[in-house]
């Protein structure tokens, strides 16, 4: 199982790796903002079995990432978990037409996250 | 950040203080870009900027140089820090966040309420994506202080 | 100006408490009465993290969250799971986060206001006082068991 967790903050990062880790998901590539995610996707070959990503980010923004994401042909399948803090209700909207599988809001219990991951892993199945 | 949103602010920051204070600030040095933790002076005012934005504006300078020109800011001389040093460093730092902003008028920019701290040994911090960008300014007559900016363009 | 309502000062203590429980699982108290001074935590090192809720025809909330360093670790050593000894660079960016998620929490419950958030800034600092222009401001006591005591200073400007 390897994830893509995409975060501007280093401590939400922290955070979602210490839920992927007790899932016993180890392979986790890191990546601060849009453009290095894409960056990233890219460079591994699109090969993800799932991603998380926050939405509010700065230069390119989680949903402007989404975007890019479902029209790139490679992963345009890919499961993606968006992370949000509540005062972004409308985004989230805006982010499941744009594609997302799944979303999270903040703050979350680490086990909400979990199940949003294992839902999505399930339908990956 | 990208270094043309610099330039409004220091205009902003030279304007202010030549319409409100009659002194003509200037550029003190080179820009610096610093992120982690980094030492800052022991007057400090923040002020929050929103709208297509994320980002705050500091203005850092020592309680001395703070008396100074505050006094000169109210007409009124402040010989000790107290809340009219603070209050009135909030307010110009207020009128030079908006003028920035007025000259950044695409970015729609909203101010937040200033906040001055007064301390002893402070210290801030930057996030690596969006890092501080200081710029050194200099009074003819009162010493040096630091405009300090940090904004993220949303999209 | 307009007095800060209590309403507020309800929802964002609510969010605060909901957000330590949640992400923390730990407990906020109230300790004592409210202030309209900011005093300070005598002799420690203190860590303030500010941010700003800007709401629609220019209604504003300021929010500031102010403990002893020492607090602020123990909080964000349960934040992040992981026992933090001394002051990182992983508290002050657990210190952004946390005001983040809360001011996004408390944007949430007055979504009327269609509140947008400035960028979290954290300073330290001992013998830290701060004051904000001249609105109507309240400082909140609060007592976090197994951490410490912390400040959640609010001024509104309406």
């Amino acid at each position: 199982m390897k994830v893509l967790l995409t975060d501007d903050s280093t401590t939400m990062r922290k955070i979602q790796k210490r839920v992927l880790t007790s899932m016993g998901i180890t392979d986790i590539v890191e990546a601060g903002d849009g453009t290095e995610a894409i960056k990233k996707l890219e460079e591994n070959n699109y090969d993800f079995d799932f991603m998380l990503c926050d939405i509010n980010m700065p230069e390119m923004s989680g949903l402007e990432t989404l975007r890019k994401i479902r029209s790139t042909p490679e992963c345009a399948q890919l499961p993606v978990i968006m992370c949000t803090s509540v005062a972004e209700k409308e985004q989230v909207m805006e982010a499941i037409k744009a594609g997302a599988t799944n979303y999270v809001v903040k703050p979350f219990k680490p086990d909400d996250l979990q199940k949003k991951i294992e839902s999505v892993i399930k339908i990956e199945k | 950040m990208k270094s043309e949103y610099v330039n409004p602010f220091v205009e902003a920051t030279v304007e202010t203080f030549e319409t409100m204070c009659g002194t003509v600030p200037k550029r003190n040095g080179k820009l610096e870009i610093k992120s982690g933790v980094f030492k800052t002076d022991d007057l400090v005012g923040i002020v929050g900027l929103s709208g297509n934005v994320c980002g705050a504006v500091l203005m850092a300078m020592s309680v001395e140089t703070g008396l100074k020109s505050v006094s000169s800011f109210l007409g009124e001389e402040i010989s000790e820090p107290d809340s009219d040093l603070m209050d009135g460093f909030g307010e110009i730092l207020n009128i030079i966040a908006g003028a920035a902003a007025a000259k950044l008028s695409s970015f729609k920019i909203k101010l937040a309420l200033p906040t001055v701290l007064l301390g002893q040994d402070q210290l801030l911090s930057g996030k690596q994506i969006s890092p501080w960008i200081i710029i050194p300014m200099m009074f003819p007559e009162w010493g040096s202080f630091k405009i300090e900016v940090s904004m993220e363009e949303k999209k | 100006m307009a007095l800060l309502k209590a309403d507020y000062i309800n929802h964002i203590l609510d969010s605060t408490g909901e957000t330590l429980d949640t992400m923390m699982d730990l407990k906020l108290l109230r300790y004592g009465s409210l202030g309209v001074k900011s005093t300070t935590f005598d002799g420690n090192q203190e860590i303030t993290s500010i941010i700003g809720l800007m709401g629609k025809n220019d209604f504003m909330i300021r929010l500031i969250m102010k403990s002893p360093v020492t607090v602020a670790i123990r909080i964000c050593s349960e934040f992040l799971g992981e026992t933090l000894e001394e002051l990182n660079m992983d508290v002050i960016d657990a210190m952004k986060e946390i005001v983040n998620i809360i001011a996004g929490a408390a944007a949430a419950k007055m979504s009327e206001n269609n509140f947008l958030l400035t960028l979290p800034v954290v300073l330290l600092g001992s013998k830290v006082s701060y004051s904000g222009a001249k609105s109507s401001s309240v400082f909140i006591p609060l007592f976090v068991p197994e951490c410490g005591r912390l400040k959640l200073g609010l001024t509104a400007n309406e």
